[in-house]
């Protein structure tokens, strides 16, 4: 393998205990292709089972893959690999960002950054090309996230891209994200880079990445790819009727239309129809701010913004003078999908407009008062739960037992009650600065539930979503592709964060297109359920389930965006919507130099996911990863009851809800693909070996964790 | 013969041209273009392109080239033509509860094209409950208010009833 090629074959190390860094060899990872699956291999050779993650022996990985910074379409993700504070075990856990971080890492001529150590003080990394330097951080310590980038950029230069931690990093706390740009953050280790006291990394790259490809190559097949990409979440139907369209969804991200705007740019943009051809317009297809914050949104759209090389532009950058008038922020605010949801399930009891605003208008503005308190504290969400946990605690007077009386009478309630958004500024400085003892709600679910003893009734309420007792909720799990995000999700250490299956059951094609699309790529029209009718599992599902998995893998590691990718489907009808599976191979091969198929790299990315799984069984102490690991809540397999209160029995129209035996089944099934014991769900000693990992299974066989 | 072909190739242009517009081309706007005697829809019966596609009305045919326009928006366009405002709800969310299958928004039909004004939509989903033939329309009402329709003759009412809550709530609650 060349290392001249998409990769840039160097890996920063750095010791900030002994200030040390140093380069290593990409290319010795190399059968892990990038990103997550090299970041997964140095954290099973370095980081020993029972370290926590503040510790200093703890290392958190910053991953590029060799795809990114080439140009190719939706590319510029960042994959952080750590150990994840929230998790009970503190299993190893991947969290991504979207922005120019990773670009920016390979023009400087790395692939990836691997922290180690503690600073004796605050410092932040400072990397322009081959220089790198450990900086005083004292100075920028303390500081909300956006003053902070601000001010180090004053160092670096503004062409510099910075990832960094505010206050909830800083101090710990388990829900703490990393964030670049103006709105990307990777949410779970924050409080890793606070623990080590590292501030912010800030890298400048004046180089380029390599491609093996003619020019010619790479623009015929980019060419292609614009044709067979659609919207936001790879949605390939209008939300509206188009003249040109076939079909519709009221779902789809594809919100663009004639009349619609972003209406504070200058002059105003109209989305229009966006006709799947015109690749001058695929930026316009996803009016964010219209689908995250309302149509309410619409004249306070500057523009939608969004990652390196990707022509989807998903994140909103809205102008809301009331944020400035009434609570004093920057009323320039950019945000996308939970970003900008989560703080309206904090405030759960509602925001009713005032009189004289417009409808939606006080949603809109916690909305993004509550995304820009989040993004500069830096408080990360857990998908949503930190709002539920707030409403569970409330409404059922945990807040009350645990608080003291003081904390509890000094805490806004009037204001949660009345839903008025200054709530927020309240809640998020208490949870960020860790105050009194309600701080404790960014514990994560797991521990949370144990410190204020919330009881079974807390994992067993559906309305909570929480999957797991391991401590994280629903990210498109039964209620998308039923058995197959079921079990997607029962396979993660955090909200599964896979989007893999969830974007091809909402393209908005209708549900016989789906089918005869899973039948050619699964083997059968039984691998997809039409939403809310769903079948009983079968061995088509399991194939969804794996290859659901370690796409998202193989995404994570080339690096490319998996809300995005895959292309399964596309907007074209002369296509019959087929998309193109095999593109990320052709795409590294071009890349790369190196011919390989996508069954190829889909067995890399297997590679790569049964050492996640390895290193699961590892921190768990355990090799029963179905009944230690993999079990769902209860809710999840209780039928739920209908409009008439009377049960819907699960596998009748009208419900996603699983039964157990029927899980069970899913878990044997999903494990014989992998080629895993089929009944602990833990990777043998012959499939270790068969995918060149030998030396892991010797690990796992000297700790008694290889299944019999 | 070669004026007949001359004469549909006239037709076929005049349609192109109106679907070019997003518009159906009704056929007495044809009829004008055919000298007297002659029968526009017979010119174009006899020979006319495979993009020229045509729906029967209650008064008249429409026509549209499906080279400007999907045959599924040249029928929300012929529901409109037809000013059957009960009619054109009843059998939009017919397709849409078949082909998905999935219960429809009633907020579908404020947008474009249909741009109705919601007492009329509400007018219009009310007499349908005195309509024999719309019997199979149902609502369903998600857990945020939002109103849905649906025909049961592709959707059962549990079915209906989650899939509206799914898309309503769910859907923005899991980004």
């Amino acid at each position: 393998m060349s290392a001249n090629y998409g990769y840039t074959g160097k890996i920063l190390r750095v010791n900030l205990t002994t200030g040390k860094t140093w380069t290593d060899d990409t290319m010795k990872y190399k059968d892990f292709i990038g990103g997550e699956g090299m970041s997964m291999k140095i954290m099973w050779d370095e980081v020993p089972a029972g370290t926590h993650p503040f510790a200093p022996e703890n290392k958190i990985v910053f991953g590029a893959g060799p795809l990114c910074g080439t140009g190719v379409p939706c590319s510029g993700r960042t994959n952080i690999t750590s150990l994840l504070p929230s998790n009970p075990y503190h299993a190893v856990s991947s969290s991504h960002m979207g922005g120019y971080f990773s670009v920016e890492l390979k023009y400087a001529g790395w692939d990836m950054i691997v922290v180690e150590g503690r600073s004796p003080k605050p410092v932040w990394l400072r990397i322009e090309d081959d220089k790198v330097k450990i900086e005083d951080g004292r100075w920028v310590w303390g500081k909300g996230m956006f003053d902070a980038m601000a001010m180090i950029s004053s160092q670096v230069g503004k062409e510099a891209q910075i990832a960094a931690i505010g206050p909830a990093g800083e101090n710990q706390l388990n829900l703490a994200v990393i964030r670049t740009g103006a709105s990307h953050s990777a949410g779970g280790h924050g409080g890793v880079m606070g623990s080590k006291n590292l501030k912010a990394i800030a890298v400048k790259g004046t180089g380029s990445v390599k491609i093996a490809a003619k020019p010619e190559e790479m623009m015929a097949i980019d060419k292609y790819m614009m044709s067979i990409i659609g919207a936001n979440n790879q949605h390939v139907v209008p939300r509206f009727p188009q003249p040109w369209a076939e079909y519709t969804n009221s779902g789809s991200r594809w919100t663009a239309k004639k009349g619609l705007f972003w209406g504070a740019a200058n002059p105003p943009v109209e989305t229009g129809e966006c006709y799947p051809e015109d690749m001058q317009s695929v930026g316009l297809r996803t009016h964010k701010a219209f689908q995250d914050l309302g149509a309410v949104a619409e004249k306070y759209t500057v523009r939608m913004g969004g990652c390196a090389h990707c022509p989807i532009r998903c994140h909103s950058q809205v102008r809301i003078p009331q944020l400035e008038e009434k609570y004093g922020i920057d009323p320039n605010v950019a945000n996308t999908c939970m970003g900008y949801s989560s703080p309206t399930g904090i405030m759960f009891k509602g925001t009713p407009d005032l009189p004289g605003q417009e409808k939606g208008e006080q949603s809109m503005i916690t909305k993004t008062l509550g995304s820009h308190l989040a993004d500069d504290y830096g408080v990360w969400c857990n998908y949503g739960q930190i709002g539920r946990d707030v409403a569970w605690a409330y409404d059922h007077g945990v807040f009350k037992r645990v608080l003291p009386a003081e904390e509890y009478a000094s805490i806004p309630w009037d204001l949660l009650e009345k839903g008025d958004p200054a709530f927020l500024v309240d809640f998020y400085d208490r949870v960020a600065n860790k105050r009194g003892e309600i701080w404790h709600i960014a514990d994560g679910s797991y521990w949370l539930a144990k410190r204020w003893n919330l009881g079974e009734e807390y994992w067993a309420y559906d309305k909570n979503k929480l999957w797991s007792k391991l401590g994280f909720p629903v990210h498109h799990a039964n209620e998308s592709q039923s058995q197959v995000g079921a079990l997607i999700s029962c396979f993660s250490n955090r909200d599964a964060q896979n989007h893999s299956h969830s974007n091809f059951g909402a393209a908005g094609i209708p549900i016989d297109l789906l089918k005869d699309i899973a039948a050619e790529e699964w083997g059968s029209r039984d691998a997809i359920d039409a939403p809310k009718n769903y079948s009983p599992m079968n061995a088509s599902k399991a194939k969804f389930v794996k290859w659901s998995l370690t796409r998202t893998l193989l995404h994570n590691s080339l690096t490319l965006c998996n809300w995005m990718w895959p292309m399964a489907t596309s907007p074209l009808k002369e296509r019959k919507y087929r998309g193109d599976t095999g593109l990320e191979a052709k795409f590294y091969s071009l890349v790369t130099g190196i011919q390989k198929s996508k069954e190829d790299l889909d067995l890399d990315a297997e590679r790569s996911f049964t050492l996640f799984r390895a290193l699961t069984v590892r921190a768990m102490g355990t090799a029963d990863m179905r009944k230690d690991h993999d079990q769902t809540t209860s809710w999840v397999v209780t039928a739920e009851k209908g409009k008439d209160g009377k049960a819907i029995p699960q596998f009748t129209p009208g419900t996603d809800r699983m039964t157990q035996d029927d899980m069970e089944l899913g878990r044997t099934l999903v494990y014989k693909e992998f080629g895993w014991d089929e009944k602990t769900g833990a990777p043998t000693r012959a499939r270790l070996e068969a995918l060149g990992m030998a030396d892991v299974a010797d690990g796992l066989a000297a700790k008694g964790l290889l299944p019999a | 013969m070669a004026e007949e072909t001359g004469l549909a190739m006239a037709l076929m242009d005049k349609i192109r041209a109106d679907s070019a517009e997003i518009r159906l081309t009704p056929s007495s706007e044809l009829q004008v273009l055919v000298p007297e005697g002659a029968d526009a829809e017979s010119v174009l019966e006899s020979g006319s392109g495979p993009d020229i596609k045509t729906m029967r009305g209650s008064a008249e045919r429409y026509y549209f080239s499906d080279l400007s326009m999907t045959e599924s928006y040249a029928k929300h366009l012929y529901r409109l033509a037809e000013r059957d405002p009960v009619r054109l709800i009843a059998d939009t969310t017919r397709d849409e509860s078949k082909t998905y299958p999935r219960p429809t928004p009633v907020e579908t039909f404020l947008e474009q094209p249909f741009s109705m004004a919601r007492s009329e939509i509400d007018a219009a989903i009310a007499a349908m409950a005195s309509i024999p033939e719309y019997a199979d329309i149902r609502t369903t009402s998600a857990s945020n208010g939002a109103l849905y329709l649906y025909s049961a003759t592709y959707l059962g009412d549990a079915h209906a009833a989650g899939l509206a809550e799914w898309i309503e709530v769910g859907q923005k609650e899991n980004p």
